[in-house]
């Protein structure tokens, strides 16, 4: 007779999407949407119309390379809190011209919309928060100025990007807060990229609707738990 | 950036510092403890899958294999909307490679929306993706 200590050693199976409440849904699909179309186009000047006047953006990545293309294209902005020395808001883009220019230096991309995950984390009146996971390309010189190698090797980057966007007076939404994060795709993301795959639109995860009104007190009023 | 969000971001980035060494550590060899670290009404987005509440989502955490993380790379940053007005709140992204129980070493990503309440910091939100979960092929 044995004991019974057997440990699970299987992960749960990944889901494309969460939404923490359903109404967040076109908001979140519509933003995504129309923030990479711009970020992917030849020019990114646009985006200023997507970020907040104190808009606050960072960029970190990976510090050691799994495999594929070294990052020395974004190591120069890359903040990193675990290897950082003194002034801690080095390497923050603090305002909507400074985060735009910064992003317009990054290499030209091309984003795999199928490889995206999209967690909504907080969906409240005044503050929505989600995460974007996937890939992308960077474009080669030949794509981007027209002359450079035509056979140059396609670089594939994984990315996460974090927003905390807020509704504005004419009822679009700006973005508040903004992590970018990359690093270089896994074996499983490389061969998955651009390649089709069976749809799984964003969808509520009907478990758990009572999520919406729960978190938004947290925010705004954390105080009230104390008095009880 | 004017000296008062200096004081802001060094402040976060100093707590974040902190929370995921806290984290972390407890996640891997204490995850019997780890529930306190979240707000009551907290939330877990685990590779898609929503769990709420600091009971549910500490139960979720204890079931899984048993967890080796290597943080390699923090940020973080304040929110200072009005939003937020007069509550701290932070923006932690986190990111490292994790063993898990017999399974293969992989790149992680994690993002929290951390709160204070009273003198101490709560999860309000924990969102984590291992950076492949969705092109791992479906083997059934």
């Amino acid at each position: 007779i044995g004991f019974d200590v057997a440990e699970q050693t299987t992960l749960p199976p990944a889901k494309a999407s969460f939404l923490c409440d359903a109404a967040g849904a076109d908001v979140v699909r519509q933003f995504i949407e129309q923030y990479f179309i711009i970020y992917d186009s030849a020019n990114r000047q646009p985006l200023l119309d997507a970020y907040h006047e104190q808009a606050m953006l960072s960029l970190s990545v990976a510090s050691n390379s799994y495999q594929g293309a070294r990052l020395n294209n974004y190591f120069d902005w890359s903040r990193n809190i675990l290897r950082m020395a003194g002034d801690k808001s080095r390497h923050i883009r603090y305002g909507r011209l400074p985060v735009v220019s910064f992003l317009s230096e990054l290499p030209k991309t091309q984003h795999d919309p199928q490889s995206f995950s999209v967690d909504l984390t907080l969906f409240t009146p005044k503050l929505i928060n989600f995460v974007v996971t996937g890939v992308f390309r960077e474009l080669s010189k030949k794509e981007q100025y027209g002359n450079g190698n035509p056979d140059s090797p396609k670089i594939m980057r994984s990315f996460q990007r974090v927003f905390m966007i807020v509704p504005m007076a004419n009822g679009g939404f700006c973005i508040r807060n903004e992590m970018l994060f990359i690093s270089n795709p896994t074996q499983a993301q490389s061969k998955m990229a651009f390649k089709p795959r069976p749809a799984e639109p964003i969808q509520p995860a009907p478990a758990v609707p009572q999520v919406a009104p729960a978190v938004p007190n947290v925010v705004t009023s954390p105080v009230v738990d104390e008095s009880t | 950036m004017d000296d008062a969000m200096r004081l802001k971001v060094e402040q976060c980035s100093r707590t974040a510092e902190d929370f995921t060494k806290l984290y972390y550590s407890s996640v891997d060899k204490r995850r019997h403890q780890l529930g306190k670290l979240y707000l009551d009404n907290g939330l877990l987005v685990w590779n898609g899958c929503g769990v709420t509440n600091r009971d549910a989502i500490q139960k979720y955490i204890l079931d899984l294999p048993a967890s080796e993380h290597n943080l390699q790379v923090l940020d973080a940053q304040p929110v200072v909307d009005d939003a937020v007005s007069g509550q701290l709140t932070f923006l932690i992204s986190a990111a490292g490679t994790v063993k898990f129980q017999d399974n293969p070493m992989r790149p992680f990503q994690q993002n929290f929306i951390i709160t204070a309440q009273g003198d101490k910091w709560k999860i309000a939100s924990d969102c984590y993706r291992l950076q492949d979960s969705l092109s791992t092929v479906k083997s059934d």
